[in-house]
């Protein structure tokens, strides 16, 4: 668990690093930066959250490491180094390969990406021809053998079943099956429980870490969820309007996050054992959409370190850089010593 | 800060444009150019009203068959009619059945729409199952029936295509209230205990009116076809009264001597449908109002 | 202590859908039970959080409260009146009375349809004329919500989620009710805003009295707003209680297993979860045994006897408030404890 605890971004044993990553959506005159200059590396073997509120370009980062954005979007800048490799100008045919191989992807709606009409155990053999595994035989052991490993009762007969006959969670454990299968170094999970029962959600992410654990996978898990990553990840990185804001390990960013909107998200989180609080510490305003960013640092107009602070001008006029504050890295002009609560007392520090 | 009154001040969107006729696009290209031409067709209907070249039925037998000249803008046929002037008073005929036809069609496959889709049960079993019938059969074979029946002349070419378009309307409307009724926001309104008549004008009339509005100018130009064909088999309006349909069927006989007998009544037609149809797929998209500002906002799905 | 005043009542609710009658209403064939022998009160004032996973008919049973929906057997009683037996304009009297608040706030707005031009409606459906009085009470009802004036012109897709929920309730609140029916009303909403929403129901309930059925998915959620929780899992009740019953001191193995998949939040919670296994899913036919049997962890603590699978458990009383429909109830908490104890051990 070296890649776990240490505060650099760049690891040297890093399995993906990216560097300074933009992603725009250019329609007619206007461009949408859904992703705007984010850098990340995820060690071997690392379980990192990717943790953001809905447009904050999570879903357009995780797919753009594996060069899934579909036009209007573009990768207009930044690295991708994918052991050793950038996978950014990499031609189309190279990238299919490591698709799957390498580097896999499980979604929220696991039917939506199944073939309505083929049975489950086609679906999984298919992966494995299509990846130069011969032997229809062979194949089947294998898609059985990784249908028994995510759960499936008996996998010999759900190989039979078609998407539909299963239940959501069985779905969505198919498609971690069919994402385990080529024994690829990164999952890139993208809300893998969003859609499920909370007793099924738990079930399936002790499932994927487990299964990422003993077989040393990476995993970047992307999730509104902050409940979900405290129990999961190693590391955690938040996002807030195409802006990575905080990044670091878990237990540092739960037990003292630095960046005002981390301090908030964990404020919203409701207890569930013990008294409720009165009230809820809540976030003044709306989650921006990508087309409004503010300008300066993206969380001023909703900042109460800000407000705290009496306004100070900078926030709105310059973009804070995403800097090692101890254990954390952190985008923010004030990063504080006593962030933890409500953000007021903050104390400059400076660098 | 706990108040949840101070955090929703700010609009979400930035550029909101609403209001004028231009930012709500009921200028765009398609609305204007269709506009235009059914504004010349029904202009030179109503021009026809108090005003023609000459009479519409004046002889001059002198004047047989004479090809489109300045005297005769687009000729005479048999008995040296002048053809602009029967076609411009045909014109009258032909608009005034297809828009008689349609709004009778649109108001009775409205009603029934409504019926069969808001209320469900058997009213909706029953004449659903007539409508389907009626669907089977082609309009025109349906309104051919009727006229048979009838007797040929304006006012039964007039119930009779209503009649025949009354499936397709009721049809179409159902298909959009049931996918209406269904929404929870319709939910929300008979939840606020508001009686039916209301929830149907505020939440279920306005998805049906940009349909409408396609459907309704779709037939008005089938309508003109549909007079024309019907004057054409020689169930339309009779002769010598003028239509552009019993236009066509005069000019056929002489269509390789003299071509401008059916291209003159035919240029009317064409240029109404057309203009009808392209007015129509103009005003679908105005009355959106998403469409509105959609235009100018980013839209989210493409970061997803 | 003076009894507190009931307004609603639920007796033996039962509901089915899709049971098929044929064409001539011959040949009928049983559906699919979405709620199966309900008995529920909601009392004046309070915050009843109803709990379940998808498929436990917690929806179902909101939308027979507000009269979306009519119970296939049982009864409800709203205010000493038998609800399904209303008419004409006491029928519409009691849909104003008692107002739904839906979880999809992008569906639950007409798209079509400005803020003013939907709340005016909920004015008129009150009764109020047009001009003066619908000033008044517009500007009393804004700010409760947390809307201004110059939002009233829009259209919804011009709105976040966030404000379209604070839009749904306004509308809610134009026919004065008097109790509140949510349905997941934050579940579709950014975490950040999530607290907006909460409060807001907090604060709704303090200044205008209502009685709010909280329909959620999420424990974390119902711990905070409500005064006591009922249970579903597969159209049955399987426990209800107070707050602190439920949360803290539960006694049937569903809830427990519910408690112990809830996400927590903390990195050093132990994460070892003994007693989850199966989907909320319908496996088939209900059998006569307890719904739960199939999943249930306890059963096989106490030696998997075969009452659990023929014989239905009553919802029966534990103390003051607190019931529970399982066999083993009583051994519910001591065998929570057995069961961690190896978990804890192997984590």
């Amino acid at each position: 668990m070296t890649g776990a605890t240490t505060t650099k971004r760049e690891t040297p044993e890093a399995l993906l690093t990216v560097r300074n990553l933009s992603v725009h959506f250019r329609t007619g005159d206007t461009t949408v930066r859904a992703v705007d200059d984010v850098s990340l590396s995820i060690g071997r073997g690392e379980i990192v959250g990717l943790v953001g509120e809905s447009g904050c370009g999570k879903s357009t980062l995780g797919m753009s490491l594996l060069r899934l954005i579909e036009a209007p979007g573009e990768i207009v800048g930044g690295e991708v180094i994918f052991d050793g490799r950038d996978l950014v100008p990499l031609p189309e045919k190279e990238l299919r390969r490591i698709r799957g191989r390498d580097i896999s992807l499980v979604v929220q709606n696991a039917l939506a990406v199944m073939n309505p009409v083929t049975r489950v155990g086609e679906q999984l053999t298919e992966v494995l021809r299509d990846h130069g595994q011969a032997g229809r035989a062979d194949r089947l052991v294998r898609a059985r053998d990784v249908l028994a490993s995510v759960g499936f009762p008996r996998p010999a007969h759900s190989l039979h079943s078609y998407p539909h006959q299963l239940s959501g969670g069985m779905q969505q454990r198919v498609s971690i099956a069919q994402s385990l299968l080529l024994g690829p170094r990164l999952i890139i999970a993208d809300e893998p429980t969003t859609a499920l029962d909370v007793t099924v959600q738990a079930q399936v992410l002790q499932l994927l870490t487990s299964a990422c654990r003993t077989q040393g996978t990476s995993v970047l898990l992307i999730t509104h969820d902050l409940g979900v990553v405290a129990e999961t990840c190693d590391r955690v990185m938040v996002m807030y309007a195409g802006r990575v804001v905080e990044s670091g390990p878990v237990r540092q960013i739960f037990t003292s996050p630095r960046h005002p909107y981390t301090v908030a998200l964990l404020a919203a989180l409701l207890p569930l054992r013990g008294a409720p609080p009165p009230v809820l510490q809540a976030l003044p305003g709306q989650t921006p959409q990508p087309n409004e960013w503010p300008s300066g640092c993206r969380f001023n107009p909703r900042c109460p370190r800000r407000a705290a602070l009496g306004d100070p001008a900078i926030c709105e006029a310059e973009e804070p850089a995403l800097r090692d504050v101890g254990a954390h890295a952190i985008a923010c002009h004030f990063p504080g010593e006593d962030a933890v609560g409500t953000g007021r007392g903050s104390v400059r520090v400076d660098d | 800060m706990t108040a949840p009154a101070a955090s929703a001040a700010t609009p979400v969107t930035a550029q909101r444009r609403r209001g004028t006729l231009r930012s709500r696009g009921l200028l765009n290209g398609r609305v204007v150019f269709g506009g235009t031409l059914l504004f010349i067709v029904v202009a030179v209907a109503v021009v026809g009203l108090v005003w023609t070249p000459y009479p519409a039925d004046a002889t001059n037998l002198q004047a047989r068959f004479a090809a489109p000249q300045w005297l005769h803008l687009i000729g005479t046929d048999e008995l040296g009619r002048d053809i602009l002037s029967r076609a411009m008073v045909g014109a009258q005929t032909s608009l005034i059945i297809s828009a008689c036809a349609v709004g009778i069609a649109a108001a009775i496959g409205t009603v029934i729409g409504f019926l069969t889709g808001y209320m469900r049960g058997v009213i909706d079993i029953v004449l659903s199952r007539v409508i389907d019938a009626m669907l089977a059969v082609p309009a025109l074979v349906v309104a051919l029936g009727i006229v048979a029946m009838l007797g040929a002349s304006a006012t039964s070419v007039t119930v009779a295509l209503a009649v025949a378009y009354t499936p397709q309307f009721s049809r179409v409307f159902r298909g959009v209230v049931v996918a209406a009724r269904d929404q929870t926001y319709v939910e929300a309104s008979r939840g606020l205990g508001l009686p039916a008549i209301v929830v149907v004008v505020k939440d279920l009339l306005p998805p049906v009116l940009p349909i409408m509005v396609v459907q309704v100018t779709t037939s008005l130009a089938w309508g003109i076809l549909d007079e024309a064909s019907l004057g054409f088999l020689g169930l339309g309006v009779q002769p010598p009264a003028p239509s552009w349909g019993s236009l066509l069927i005069e000019g056929r006989q002489y269509m390789y001597d003299a071509p401008w007998l059916p291209i003159g009544a035919g240029a009317f037609v064409v240029v109404a449908v057309l203009g009808v149809n392209i007015l129509g797929d103009g005003l679908r998209d105005v009355l959106d109002p998403r469409a509105w500002t959609r235009r100018h906002s980013y839209r989210k799905g493409g970061a997803k | 202590m003076t009894k507190p005043e009931v307004v609603f009542r639920l007796e033996s609710v039962t509901k089915e859908f899709g049971g098929f009658r044929g064409l001539l209403g011959l040949n009928r064939s049983a559906g699919v039970r979405a709620l199966d022998d309900v008995n529920l009160e909601l009392r004046r004032g309070e915050v009843l959080g109803l709990v379940g996973e998808s498929g436990s008919g917690k929806t179902t049973l909101g939308r027979i409260l507000v009269g979306s929906e009519r119970a296939t057997s049982g009864q409800v009683w709203f205010e000493g009146t038998h609800a399904e037996a209303l008419r004409g304009r006491a029928l519409r009297n009691f849909r104003k009375s008692v107002q739904m608040v839906f979880q999809n706030p992008f569906t639950s707005l007409n798209p079509r349809r400005t803020v003013r031009d939907v709340l005016h409606s909920g004015f008129a459906a009150r009764g109020l004329p047009p001009g003066a009085a619908r000033a008044a009470a517009m500007a009393e009802l804004l700010p409760k919500v947390g809307l201004s004036e110059a939002m009233l012109d829009r259209y919804p897709h011009e709105f976040s989620g966030g404000q379209r929920q604070r839009i749904v309730l306004a509308r809610a609140l134009t026919v004065e009710p008097s109790v509140l029916v949510a349905d997941e009303p934050v579940s579709a909403l950014d975490v950040s805003i999530q607290a907006q929403i909460l409060n807001l129901f907090l604060s709704l309930r303090r200044d205008l009295k209502l009685s709010i059925v909280m329909i959620t998915h999420d424990l974390r959620v119902a711990n905070f707003l409500s005064d006591r929780i009922a249970v579903l899992y597969r159209g049955r009740l399987v426990e209800i209680g107070t707050r602190e019953q439920i949360m803290e001191h539960s006694r049937h193995p569903y809830t427990r297993m519910l408690l112990s998949a809830a996400p927590t939040g903390d990195p050093d919670a132990p994460h070892h979860r003994p007693w989850l296994a199966g989907d909320a899913t319908p496996a088939g036919p209900m059998s006569g045994g307890c719904v739960f049997h199939d999943r249930c962890w306890l059963r096989k603590i106490v030696k998997d006897p075969d009452r659990c699978a023929t014989v239905q458990p009553p919802l029966t009383g534990l103390e003051e408030e607190h019931m529970a429909a399982c066999h083993f109830a009583e051994q519910t908490p001591a065998a929570a404890e057995v069961s961690l104890v190896p978990g804890e051990a192997s984590a």
